[in-house]
């Protein structure tokens, strides 16, 4: 891989951003080494950029391991679901190579991190300006930090996810191929990507709990599991 | 039978029209442009024609407007606040566009602006030298409160007032050079802009006290604005 191919691809990523069918859809008839580079650096700086905002209310060291994890969980997500995703989409007739497949799911998580990278100088003034835990305003400034933190995932999410709607539908065999393309591919990284995020928890970090990578139960549970328990805990 | 003519309107067009800067871009040719054709600094910025001087002139623009406007605040004020209060005003403004730069760049792309890093700057510059402007033009209206009242919370809600309004026909002039230069869903500008005025409002709270007596240049205590704003009004 050339490294001027590699700038061009570094400066062409406002292309996820700006959401032209066109433009997405030459990325994923051609995706080059260069634009691969591209899309996983822009995954690594973007997420450990947001992880960190995510745990630095807790304790400095959380927010060095939460900017390790972040782009951890997208990358895992992303591997988790791409033999799945790349299967599904052949088998519902989209005519979407596997190739092309990873390298649209790529795609939507790099505008995922993009989207939150931007952000984070935003996220980082919100906990500067927040009371520490353990200081007095330090429970209402965590659950501001929390929601705060949370919309900006979602919203993140969402828009990533929703740009390649109306691509996936250009590049499929038919319109109704590429929405159902889709929302496998959606249902697919919500169910994986909840259970992924589960397994590497904690990133806000609770006040009470001490600040650490893993859990050490991290693998004896699953994030459904927990729903159900939390749930039947209503129950008479 | 034709049909009576339309009664020419001299109201200004809706849609900016990014018609060429006529005279090199030093202070003066700048406020005009700003006051009476905006589009002509968002044309020089998306071009990089004079890009250099005209981003010199807007930026004595803002620094000018935001000093004159923290200056009014001085007769209310005491001690050291007198040099205090306008440089908080100028900190806050560049520490929340620095903060929110990366962003406002990201959102215009997801608002469909094919735009180069440079114009997005120039861009919100062109924005915040309207602001910038038209709060050196509320100064005389913030002195003469300021010299009227006693009430710390009157007064932090005129500049606020003269804040917002500020702000608001900037981001309008952001809006519509936007639109002029290709923004195809403005949805997404329109979260960033509530995230920017959000961003500077909390300023007001990190870099307090703005108006009145401090023992510290900074606070020790960290607040979200809201519950500062509760606790003073509350008394």
């Amino acid at each position: 891989m050339q490294p001027s191919l590699f700038h061009q691809a570094l400066r062409e990523l406002p292309v996820l951003c700006q959401g032209r069918t066109e433009r997405l859809g030459e990325w994923l008839a051609n995706p080059t080494g260069a634009r691969l580079a591209a899309c996983a650096v822009a995954i690594a700086a973007g997420g450990a950029a947001y992880g960190f905002t995510l745990g630095l209310w807790r304790a400095p060291l959380m927010g060095g391991y939460v900017a390790l994890k972040l782009p951890l969980l997208l990358g895992l997500t992303l591997l988790t679901n791409g033999l799945m995703n790349g299967m599904l989409a052949q088998v519902l007739g989209s005519g979407l190579s596997f190739r092309q497949t990873v390298m649209a799911m790529l795609m939507s998580f790099t505008t995922f991190a993009l989207i939150t990278g931007a952000l984070s100088p935003v996220a980082l003034a919100l906990v500067w300006n927040a009371a520490g835990p353990g200081e007095p305003g330090g429970s209402v400034a965590y659950r501001v930090i929390l929601l705060t933190q949370t919309a900006v995932i979602a919203f993140a999410g969402i828009t990533a996810h929703r740009r390649f709607w109306p691509v996936l539908r250009a590049a499929s065999a038919s319109p109704r191929a590429g929405t159902l393309v889709f929302l496998t591919w959606l249902a697919g990284n919500l169910f994986v990507g909840a259970q992924l995020s589960w397994n590497l928890r904690p990133f806000f970090g609770q006040p009470a709990r001490p600040v650490e990578l893993f859990r050490a139960d991290w693998n004896r549970s699953s994030f459904y599991e927990s729903i159900y328990k939390n749930l039947t805990s209503f129950l008479p | 039978m034709p049909g009576p003519r339309p009664i020419p309107s001299k109201a200004q067009p809706r849609v900016m029209i990014l018609e060429p800067m006529d005279r090199t871009p030093g202070l003066a040719a700048t406020m005009e442009a700003l006051l009476k054709r905006p589009g002509s600094a968002v044309r020089e910025f998306a071009e990089g024609l004079r890009a250099g001087k005209l981003s010199a002139s807007l930026t004595t623009v803002i620094l000018g407007g935001l000093a004159l406007f923290g200056l009014t605040a001085v007769g209310f004020s005491s001690g050291g606040q007198w040099w205090a209060t306008p440089l908080k005003m100028i900190s806050g403004l560049a520490l929340s566009t620095a903060l929110c730069l990366p962003s406002f760049y990201i959102f215009s792309c997801l608002s469909g602006l094919e735009i180069s890093f440079r114009a997005s700057v120039g861009l919100l510059m062109t924005a915040l030298g309207l602001t910038g402007l038209l709060l050196a033009g509320f100064t005389p209206v913030v002195w003469v409160f300021s010299q009227s009242t006693g009430s710390l919370v009157f007064l932090g809600g005129i500049l606020l007032a003269g804040w917002l309004v500020a702000l608001f026909f900037g981001m309008k002039l952001l809006t519509s050079g936007a639109r002029a230069l290709g923004m195809k869903d403005g949805l997404h500008l329109r979260i960033w802009l509530g995230i920017f005025v959000l961003v500077t409002l909390q300023m007001t709270c990190a870099l307090r006290p703005l108006l009145g007596k401090a023992d510290t240049f900074l606070p020790n205590e960290k607040k979200f604005f809201l519950q500062h704003w509760g606790e003073q009004i509350g008394g």
